[in-house]
């Protein structure tokens, strides 16, 4: 607990020199964790789900597992020689995780947003799971749901939260700061 | 830059303020998904657009470049092909997406909305011009680049034209406004 609030009081003396240096860290830690950890979710949790479904509908279809794209899963129409038409699963907590996530770590060297934020991520990944079984098994809709959950969802609120703290940060600082000019001012 | 205050202030606001961003994006999804996509037209035109650019962009300094319909050529054996994916349409409406919820008066939305556009084109015909000479002089980088770096610009991008946003469009509030009670004790905020 001390040695919390003393690494804490160390962090707030230089929070930009922090940020950036545990950004960096969060860089490394996605090269050589989590994007590991993403294809290990594709090939092992992902892909097995997809290819168990079986039912009238995902006759049409070949899942298959793209050799340049280990944290991806496609769906091809079934017998397709080339992948085009092809429907894409991608493992979550890509790069519009790392991006946002990275800036939260500069911008809020002590606060867990960016776990909040993987968090997010993991919920949303798991929710195109059922998503795009759902597409291959039993209904054609849901690959548009998935798709729509993939782009907009993920990307819109990645981007926008940091976003949103981000100027609800500077906000208060300009606050701050008029607030002890006009000390200094009446002083 | 109280907008975003506002919004964080509670999780109600919040979730309100996503709902309506996500809701946005919703309505175009299904425009684009059901009338857009399989009418071809609007992205038929900016894959062309883009690679016209592009290749435009090229000629400055490559007499060999040329255009063919979505096809960029640096040489007769490098070329890049526009899909649909490429052209940023994607890229355009989750800028607008934002744009249309976040507080802003209609008429600074009207100027600030195709500025935004442009530049985002802009940044999508100089990243297409990159790959296509990644293409050309290291065709081994090319997948990487494609896949992961380009994404980043964009993203970059549009961030920094949603934080020009919160700056340009809030209207700004006359000293001694009041604002929910935080800014009404602080008219100084009145001019940020």
């Amino acid at each position: 607990m001390r040695a919390t609030r003393s690494l804490r009081q160390r962090i707030g003396r230089r929070p930009r020199l922090w940020g950036l240096v545990f950004a960096l860290l969060l860089l490394v830690s996605y090269v050589l964790v989590i994007r590991p950890v993403r294809e290990v979710v594709a090939q092992y949790v992902a892909y097995p789900i997809f290819a168990a479904v079986e039912t009238p509908r995902s006759a049409q279809f070949d899942v298959v597992q793209p050799a340049r794209r280990a944290e991806a899963v496609f769906v091809l129409p079934a017998g397709a020689e080339t992948d085009d038409g092809r429907v894409v699963w991608a493992a979550p907590a890509g790069v519009i995780f790392l991006l946002p996530a990275m800036f939260l770590l500069a911008a809020f060297p002590t606060r867990p947003y960016w776990i909040y934020l993987l968090g997010y991520h993991a919920v949303l990944g798991i929710g195109t799971i059922v998503l795009f079984a759902l597409g291959i098994g039993w209904i054609p809709a849901a690959f548009d749901v998935h798709q729509f959950a993939r782009t907009y969802v993920s990307e819109g609120v990645s981007l926008t939260v940091p976003l949103l703290l981000f100027l609800a940060g500077k906000a208060d600082e300009i606050r701050r700061e008029d607030a002890e000019a006009e000390v200094a001012t009446s002083a | 830059m109280d907008a975003a205050r506002q919004i964080l202030s509670s999780n109600r606001t919040l979730t309100f303020f996503l709902v309506k961003m996500v809701a946005a994006y919703a309505v175009w999804f299904v425009l684009y998904d059901l009338w857009l996509l399989p009418d071809g037209r609007i992205d038929a035109w900016l894959s062309h657009s883009v690679a016209s650019w592009t290749g435009g962009l090229l000629g400055v300094f490559y007499e060999t470049a040329f255009v063919d319909g979505r096809t960029v050529w640096i040489t007769r054996e490098s070329g890049i092909l526009i899909e649909n994916g490429c052209n940023g349409l994607s890229a355009l409406s989750l800028f607008v997406g934002f744009i249309v919820a976040y507080p802003g008066t209609w008429a600074r939305r009207a100027l600030f909305i195709p500025l935004g556009l442009l530049a985002l084109v802009a940044t999508n015909v100089a990243r297409c011009a990159i790959l296509l000479l990644i293409s050309h002089y290291a065709p081994s980088l090319f997948d990487s680049v494609h896949g992961f770096h380009a994404l980043f610009v964009f993203y970059v991008v549009i961030f920094l034209l949603w934080v020009a946003w919160a700056h340009y469009g809030e209207p700004s509030k006359p000293s001694g406004t009041k604002d929910g009670g935080v800014a009404a004790t602080q008219p100084a905020l009145a001019t940020a």
